[in-house]
């Protein structure tokens, strides 16, 4: 396999390096140089789990495991190709997928569409060859929805991005099976920075699918991606991300999605895996009747501080917004849902309902809920409940008193909790939720 | 509810539970300036438990910003916190909320209910209602909801040749009245709800 490795830590040299390999256009290798300089800048997030054991200088910023991102899983370098056998992905994309993105280490290894949906004007390709291809389109809204500046791992992010997929869906075009990338971490000391840009035009719809899985090490990797979304009048976007990296992994993401005009954009998160995450996906309604959903479901365990949540602005009037997390606790787990929901003066007779629902497993786990709630106009209609227990004693007895042993029942009883987040999933991937959640429960 | 302490506009609070069955309080807030409030609520033996109303109403330039912190010390140790909340005119309400449970408590009880009403386009409120909880035997709850006065209810009471501002009044007052609903004596409901009339500024 042709594997290039640069050196590791992070230098201005190593950033041109990686704008050169990848052949860009200047203003993309000015722009990551800025955005450089602005990742050292800014400080590291004043909130949230410590960061203090993350060390830049240890990561591999760019591994590239072969040259160029193929279109059929044969021309796929066989030990690639066997990981994501291994993980189901091509039997996925024969059943129930209309494309298939594969990344490995920093680059997209496999791009994939079913050729009557190009010929409808659907691009889904890798966000390297969307720059190549279609650099218009691509740098009228690339770096627009989250801004280098945004936060310090947006700003590295921006300087050092490699990998992750860009999708246009033109007017009028409704896809009725998903698209799905799927990101492997496989070396030690890793950084990916996939980023991942999408643009709904009107009257479309678009679901699509991220998974995302590594090896364990004993040391760290880093996973810091940016998604930037653009859903366009009357168009409908969903976005759903199963996350499962192994628990030496720091996931610090930044995603947000503008959404236009009469659209709906629906953000579905499930975490599983990771030693530290740090996640938002934010929604920005700024059209009239602008719709937003975000669900949420975490687990933490031994080792694992999830920190995630919802952002949700509402920007113009009559929009509307729901926020629901679930998490779960155990074996000294800490989750945490931190959110804001702004409702601003212009957002007349807007709604929102946020629910935070917490279950603790033992008295070693910690659980806790930092909502923000800003409303500006009265004309609003806001709600916000947040709840935080343990398993309902009454439910188990009544569950052993039917002969289930304590074990299943506490099963039932979870995945039971998790099931309005489920049931959301297609089957494919609820079905093996429901397998996680069991062995996380082991 | 027993023993209840009726308190007006505490800057500062602190109270510490240490005996069981102590006293409920209802805290009326009715200043038309800018002020902190800091309030924290310590429940350091077991078997403590308390009620606490707030009843808030501010107007015209008012900015008032509230620090409240609920510490859970001891095992089955419960409180019961609500909020109702009026804003008229350009006031602005900040509300920072803390529930705090210690590791290895048992039977903890504990709940932050806000209900808040903005009359003017120009009121706005801001809430961080937080929860750390470190134990697992709890049963935590925050809720949390804004709106205008209802349409529907006033334009009926207008159809009845009600005028606009004594029909807020009237809701101002419905609102606030039914938290003292067979709760307190009557000496002590007919003093509050005088009050709360006097504070209504319309």
């Amino acid at each position: 396999m042709n594997k290039n490795i640069i050196k590791k830590g992070l230098t201005e040299k190593i950033i041109k390096e990686i704008s050169s390999f990848k052949e860009e256009p200047s203003w993309m290798l000015e722009f990551r140089l800025k955005s450089f300089e602005i990742f050292k800048s800014k400080p590291m997030p004043s909130f949230g789990p410590s960061l203090k054991d993350l060390d830049f200088d240890s990561i591999n910023y760019y591994i590239r495991p072969q040259d160029k991102t193929h279109t059929k899983w044969e021309d796929v370098p066989k030990n690639i190709k066997e990981t994501f056998d291994h993980l189901g992905v091509p039997e996925s994309e024969r059943g129930f997928l209309a494309g298939t993105g594969a990344q490995f280490e920093s680059e997209m290894v496999y791009h994939s569409l079913k050729e009557h949906l190009i010929d409808q004007g659907i691009i889904f390709e890798s966000i390297e060859n969307g720059l190549k291809n279609h650099e218009e389109l691509f740098k009228k809204y690339f770096g627009k929805i989250v801004p280098a500046s945004d936060n310090k791992f947006s700003a590295l992010n921006s300087a050092v991005w490699s990998g992750g997929s860009f999708i246009y869906i033109p007017k009028g075009i409704k896809l009725d099976m998903p698209l799905q990338a799927y990101f492997r971490m496989n070396s030690e000391n890793l950084g990916q920075f996939e980023r991942t840009l999408i643009i709904t035009d009107e009257d479309s719809f678009l679901h699509y699918i991220e998974g995302c899985t590594a090896p364990v090490y004993t040391t760290d990797s880093l996973h810091s991606a940016v998604v930037e979304i653009i859903a366009h009048e009357n168009s409908r976007m969903e976005y759903t991300t199963l996350q499962n990296w192994s628990k030496n992994v720091y996931n610090l993401v930044t995603k947000r999605a503008f959404v236009k005009k009469n659209a709906e954009m629906y953000w579905l998160d499930v975490n599983l895996g990771s030693k530290i995450t740090m996640k938002y996906p934010a929604i920005y309604l700024m059209g009239e009747k602008a719709k937003g959903e975000i669900q949420s479901l975490a687990f933490a365990e031994k080792g694992q501080n999830i920190d995630a949540g919802a952002k949700i602005f509402h920007i113009a009037k009559k929009t509307s917004s729901l926020v629901l997390s679930k998490s779960i606790s155990k074996n000294g787990g800490i989750s945490t849902y931190r959110g804001i929901t702004k409702i601003s003066e212009d957002a007349n007779f807007s709604k929102s309902k946020t629910t935070c629902d917490a279950l603790i497993l033992d008295n070693t786990s910690i659980s806790n809920t930092y909502p923000t709630n800003d409303i500006r106009t009265n004309s609003a209609n806001f709600e916000h409940e947040a709840k935080v227990s343990r398993i309902n004693d009454e439910k188990l007895h009544y569950l052993k008193s039917r002969g289930i042993n304590e074990k299943e029942a506490n099963t039932m009883m979870i995945n039971g909790f998790a099931d309005p987040i489920t049931k959301k999933l297609p089957m494919e991937y609820a079905v093996e939720l429901n397998r996680l959640i069991e062995l996380y429960l082991k | 509810m027993k023993n209840t302490i009726y308190i007006k506009n505490p800057d500062d609070l602190k109270l510490n539970f240490i005996k069981k069955n102590e006293a409920n309080f209802i805290i009326l807030i009715n200043e038309n300036i800018e002020n902190k409030y800091k309030y924290t609520l310590n429940l350091n033996k077991e078997n403590t438990s308390s009620k606490i109303l707030f009843l808030i109403i501010t107007g015209e330039n008012s900015k008032l910003d509230f620090n409240i912190f609920v510490n859970h010390f001891a095992s089955k140790t419960s409180l019961d916190l609500k909020f109702k909340t009026v804003l008229f005119k350009n006031a602005h309400l900040n509300f920072n909320g803390n529930i705090f449970v210690e590791k290895n408590l048992k039977k903890i009880k504990s709940s932050m209910i806000h209900q808040n009403l903005l009359e003017s386009k120009e009121s706005k409120i801001i809430s961080k209602p937080n929860l750390e909880i470190n134990s697992d035997e709890v049963e935590i709850n925050h809720g949390f909801a804004t709106g205008n006065f209802n349409k529907e209810e006033i334009y009926y009471l207008q159809s009845r040749n009600l005028s606009k501002k004594t029909i807020k009044k009237e809701l101002t007052k419905a609102f606030l009245f039914k938290e003292l609903e067979g709760k307190i004596s009557k000496e002590l409901k007919k003093q509050i709800k005088q009050d709360i009339i006097c504070s209504i500024p319309l």
